[in-house]
């Protein structure tokens, strides 16, 4: 299911880029983060690692996209 | 001095609530209901304020039970001061309810919650006119932020005033008069970027919606019960170490004390941490203003089974444990489609069935193990559905009433999170403990009666008594007994076996042993499932669900077995 939540973001950043949405990639980063944050609980609750803790990574998208997004509206 | 919160679902209440008691409310039901009751002190002013926070409705019409609950309150209590909580992006709408208090003549405040938002959206309103119009003060809040409170703690040290507007009786004069008043006080400027709308595109998105549904309910899910697990590991061990250590002790009474009420309180309060970590969770998607997303994107499938997209939370969480998704009915508004939800509940299979399913799956199907197991899965929730229907087509007929509004995304406030699930954390403790801890203390009495030794005490003759009973499927008393005890907690089936060393490769077959699976798969719910059911919706329906699932266990499984041998 882990494999499944990952999936669902980068599908969600690709339709981004398809309809040329930011919309869609602020969602992708922001659940991309949530989903860190569960795994960081998960991994102190069981020790046991999960990539999905890599969804830190999404965090400087998180912040352009949301910059882009208030600044400019929604669209490229 | 009573005061009565009345407004629409998902207007802020609670926060209102939260914000005018600093947080001193606790959460219950109205009497002879199941509806929840928030109720909370506060003094204002050198003044004793009880404030009632009424269940949210649309009207006063008394369709649902929600809604007669909260038309009797003010009916039979006569509070001193209604605040009719408000929310100001959507004044129409809200103001239909409005017009429908002011026949009450109970002195009036209006509250403008969440006038941020509004400004947000370019929506402003002149609260001035609007309390001319309407004859009462109207104040302008943000609840979640405290900003406006003091004003309207002021107002409501005033007492209110009775509202003076004439409205027709009808629906249709309260409807034109609403319309005409927001006309007159609303004015559009131009909005700034609307987050609801940036996220409602995604999340509402007709390919990616379920998806992300599921991907939040997969993050729930995990947070319930992986996030919680040492929580209940630690409670487990602590209560198990305090049976020990005093059931060890000479004497009848301390075997009472620690191998029935130890052992029984236990057996609750392990279920605390994953309890307490849903409601949580599920503040969180209610505050946050995602859950009636939810609500509307599994609507459709729902409804083909006489339930609505509120059930899909408890049933999910029915995978985990039974008990803290028997208590998330509560967030469904229709009385008929939560009991229907609470009855087909225990056919989710719970984790608890898990190991039953391991062992036999191993012993009897080594390479098919994985399989077997999401087929029973599967069948389990096939069951729930199917049953859901025909409880909605015999028993619990009618068309579910229900509006899903879609309320503005928030970042949840902490401490409202907090003092929601504290509160409803504490209500569970209180009713589900109490029959729990009852019923531990009679299995303590008919497992260490009148033998120590299970097999002679009166469970074992119980289950040598019980035997003839299931003997169509071929089951040794062992697996009888072990079923009985399953009773308890489902846990226990396979500890049973152990303590009993069960050859079970030995005297079962593969038809006996996928029978008993299916049979362990829908047979009655737990104890704790069924005093949370019985809290939930009255002993008729508790003992419904005990004889419903029997019935529907053992036919299946009579079959399974008869099919599996032919084949």
């Amino acid at each position: 299911m882990n494999a499944f939540v990952l999936l669902v973001i980068a599908i969600t950043f690709f339709k981004g880029f398809i309809v040329k949405k930011k919309s869609y990639g602020f969602v992708a980063s922001m659940i991309a983060i949530i989903f860190a944050i569960l795994m960081t609980l998960v991994f102190l609750a069981t020790g046991s690692f999960g990539y999905g803790i890599l969804g830190y990574l999404a965090l400087p998208a998180f912040v352009w996209y949301r910059r882009r997004l208030f600044i400019e509206g929604r669209g490229t | 001095m009573k005061v009565a919160m009345v407004g629409n679902p998902n207007v802020g209440k609670t926060a209102l609530l939260n914000a005018l008691t600093k947080g001193n409310f606790e959460v219950g039901n109205f009497p002879g209901t199941t509806v929840e009751k928030k109720e909370g002190r506060a003094r204002v002013g050198g003044r004793e304020i009880v404030f009632v926070d009424l269940p949210g409705i649309y009207s006063l019409e008394a369709h649902s039970l929600d809604e007669k609950v909260a038309r009797d309150f003010l009916i039979n209590e006569k509070p001193d001061l209604i605040l009719n909580v408000v929310n100001a992006s959507n004044l129409e709408r809200n103001l239909y309810l409005t017009l429908q208090l002011v026949d009450f003549k109970i002195p009036m405040i209006l509250v403008l919650n969440m006038i941020d938002e509004a400004e947000r959206r370019g929506i402003v309103i002149d609260a001035d006119k609007l309390s001319k119009i309407l004859g009462i003060p109207v104040v302008k809040t943000i609840a979640v932020k405290g900003i406006g409170v003091e004003e309207l703690k002021r107002e409501i040290l005033k007492d209110g005033r009775i509202p003076r507007l004439v409205v027709g009786k009808d629906l249709n004069s309260k409807l034109k008069m609403a319309e005409k008043i927001a006309r007159e006080v609303v004015t559009f400027e131009k909005a700034k970027l609307d987050l609801t709308e940036i996220l409602d595109e995604v999340f509402m998105d007709r390919h990616l919606g379920i998806p992300i549904f599921i991907v939040f309910m997969w993050m729930m899910f995990t947070f319930t019960y992986t996030v919680a697990s040492p929580l209940t590991d630690l409670i487990d061990l602590a209560f198990s170490a305090l049976s020990e250590r005093i059931s060890s002790l000479n004497g009848i009474v301390f075997a009472l004390i620690g191998d029935g009420i130890v052992k029984g309180v236990g057996s609750v309060l392990v279920f605390l941490p994953n309890i307490a970590f849903l409601f949580i969770a599920l503040a969180l998607l209610e505050l946050s203003g995602y859950m009636p997303r939810a609500v509307y994107l599994m609507d459709r499938i729902m409804t083909a089974f006489g339930l609505t997209g509120r059930s899909v939370i408890p049933l999910i969480m029915g995978f985990g444990c039974n008990v803290p998704a028997v208590m998330a009915t509560r967030t469904i508004e229709d009385d008929r489609v939560r009991i229907a939800t609470i009855l087909v509940n225990p056919f989710m299979s719970c984790s608890a069935r898990l190991p039953i399913y391991v062992l036999f799956a191993g012993i009897f199907f080594p390479k098919l193990g994985t399989a077997v197991i999401m087929g029973l899965y599967a069948f389990g929730v096939a069951v729930a559905l199917i049953s859901a229907l025909i409880f909605r087509k015999v028993l619990l007929r009618g068309e579910a009433e229900y509006i899903i509004e879609l309320p503005p995304y928030r970042i949840p406030n902490l401490r409202d999170v907090w003092i929601l699930t504290w509160n409803r954390t504490k209500h569970f403790l209180q009713k589900a403990g109490t029959v729990i801890l009852a019923m531990s203390v009679v299995i303590w009495f008919l497992t260490s009666f009148p033998s120590q030794n299970i097999e002679e005490s009166y469970a074992g003759i119980l289950g040598r008594v019980m035997q003839p009973l299931f003997a169509p499927m071929g089951w040794d008393w062992q697996f009888v007994l072990a079923i009985l005890m399953g009773f308890v907690a489902k846990e226990v089936v396979v500890e049973t076996l152990g303590i009993l060393n069960t050859p079970i490769a030995q005297i079962m077959t593969m038809p006996q042993a996928l029978a008993f699976m299916v049979f362990s798969l829908l047979y009655m719910p737990c104890l704790a499932t069924l005093a949370t059911i019985k809290a939930e919706a009255g002993w008729r329906w508790t003992i419904f669900a005990v004889v419903y699932s029997f019935v529907i266990a053992y036919v299946t499984a009579f079959t399974v077995e008869v099919i599996a041998r032919l084949i």
